[in-house]
């Protein structure tokens, strides 16, 4: 179970006072915004902040949906990025602490969201808690991540120097992503490498990943 | 009773059908391989000179045009003797192998061209560069033949005919059939044209804790660098999926490298 494994800890921690949210005044402006509006625009809102969250991007609204979206809550822009802001904020915050949907509520309620609200918040942290734990787990500060393999098999019949000959000969072909923000939309230009292995260099290249998996294997 | 699509026979025989008798058969059939005995002499007449019976006038190994340097040679052949040539044919083979440094290739010609005349001049660099690229020329060409379907003294016979003496025919066949030839062809399969390939892989497993993102990763993920044969470095990231995915994918490959191997498509 996704919870079991995190509820010593939390408890542990509960014991310490652990407060999720830090309150300032910042927070507590975006606070008050989302208790002024309408709860069906909040459920929306906070649905499309999952999504993106989920899918591993930051920047949850295009420019011209914000102005849409501010002129349909009836606030200038800015306020509006607030409001967003501080959705995801709750949300990153809950990740962070990986906290049940329980405690989430409590802070919340302690930090004045009004009830009906809060319950938003616990509902969709309920849907997409795990989801958005995965993808936070995958975000890494390397530059370099390998992204895609593909592979051939030739067999070379002839060359210049020999008429005939039958040799097996793979390529491999590593993408290598370069991820320059993690969470940003764009992905980098894509570095491929490839390479030729005869069946012993294979066999080489085989022997030590073998190896790499048994330390890893140790690890569990 | 479908043999009316044999190019010879009238059309109207596939109306036969049951109704043939054997008589009105074995007529047909006689004629069919009269027909097929006729194609299969022509056959055998137009491949006799591209296999090269012996008798043929089809030579092996240059069969369109004796190379202008591989005639110099078999002009200067009749003059040499034998420990020269013998030294041209290693080093001729050495340049195919790629095993001799281009300054070892041009020391040995510097002692090839010594060991003629003790006076360097150009005339003789030049000969002996002539003889040199014709050596390499018949060594390459000869090594390429195949030397299951053709014969050692059909290639001696060749070699006669383009004018070699009888000795260094035999050496040469001795390079091309003789016991170094698998160490020969891995040279010359290694030498061929091909991707880069990997010289030094290393690694290394580490697991992320914590991050700013998530309090608890507890996460493992594999670092690897390496280093391929034109120089090139590369390090980078491999998350655990990826690593799964990577290992399978050697793995099926190494599968089917086997597979090819016992495969007819491996057995000439």
């Amino acid at each position: 179970m996704f919870w079991s494994d995190q509820l010593i800890v939390s408890t542990s921690r509960r014991a310490f006072s652990h407060k999720m949210l830090q309150l300032t005044k910042r927070l507590q402006e975006g606070i008050s915004l989302i208790n002024a509006t309408d709860i069906n625009k909040v459920k929306g809102l906070l649905g499309r902040v999952c999504a993106s969250l989920c899918a591993g991007h930051s920047q949850v609204f295009s420019e011209e949906e914000e102005e849409k979206l501010s002129a349909s809550l009836g606030l200038p822009v800015e306020k509006t990025r607030q409001l967003i802001y501080t959705n995801i904020y709750i949300m990153q915050q809950a990740a962070h602490g990986m906290v049940r949907p329980t405690f989430l509520g409590e802070q919340l309620q302690a930090c004045e969201l009004t009830p009906d609200r809060a319950n938003v918040f616990v509902e969709h942290w309920t849907t997409h808690a795990k989801q958005i734990v995965e993808t936070l787990r995958q975000q890494s500060l390397s530059e370099k991540q390998l992204a895609d393999i593909s592979w051939e098999l030739h067999l070379k019949t002839a060359s210049s120097g020999c008429a005939r000959q039958t040799h097996p000969i793979a390529h491999l072909q590593l993408n290598l992503s370069n991820s320059k923000e993690p969470s940003s939309t764009k992905v980098g230009p894509t570095e491929s490498v490839v390479m030729q292995f005869n069946q012993d260099q294979l066999y080489q290249l085989y022997d030590q990943i073998e190896q790499i998996q048994a330390n890893l294997d140790a690890l569990r | 009773m479908f043999r009316s699509s044999h190019p010879f026979l009238p059309f109207w025989i596939s109306f036969l059908g049951i109704i043939k008798t054997n008589r009105v058969e074995n007529r047909y059939r006689k004629w069919e391989e009269t027909q097929i005995g006729f194609l299969y002499c022509v056959f055998r007449w137009k491949m006799a000179a591209v296999i090269g019976n012996p008798g043929s006038s089809q030579p092996i190994l240059f069969p369109t045009r004796v190379p202008p340097e591989v005639q110099a040679l078999m002009k200067a052949a009749n003059k040499m003797d034998k420990p020269l040539f013998r030294k041209m044919i290693k080093l001729a083979l050495g340049y195919l192998q790629g095993t001799l440094t281009p300054e070892e290739c041009e020391a040995s010609m510097q002692q090839l061209c010594e060991s003629i005349s003790p006076s360097v001049t150009e005339e003789t660099v030049m000969t002996v560069s002539i003889q040199h690229a014709g050596v390499i020329t018949l060594l390459r060409t000869a090594l390429r033949i195949n030397t299951v379907t053709t014969r050692q003294d059909m290639l001696i016979v060749d070699l006669k005919n383009l004018g070699l003496p009888e000795e260094f025919a035999s050496d040469v066949c001795k390079v091309v059939y003789g016991p170094a030839r698998p160490d020969i062809d891995s040279q010359l399969i290694a030498a061929s044209p091909s991707l880069p390939h990997l010289s030094n892989l290393e690694w290394r497993v580490e697991v992320t804790i914590s991050t700013s993102w998530l309090s608890r990763v507890l996460e493992p993920v594999v670092m690897m660098r390496m280093n391929t044969s034109d120089g090139a470095l590369h390090t980078f990231q491999v998350p655990l999926s990826k690593f799964h995915q990577l290992r399978f994918t050697v793995a099926n490959l190494l599968r089917q490298m086997e597979a090819l191997k016992e495969s007819p498509l491996s057995k000439k």
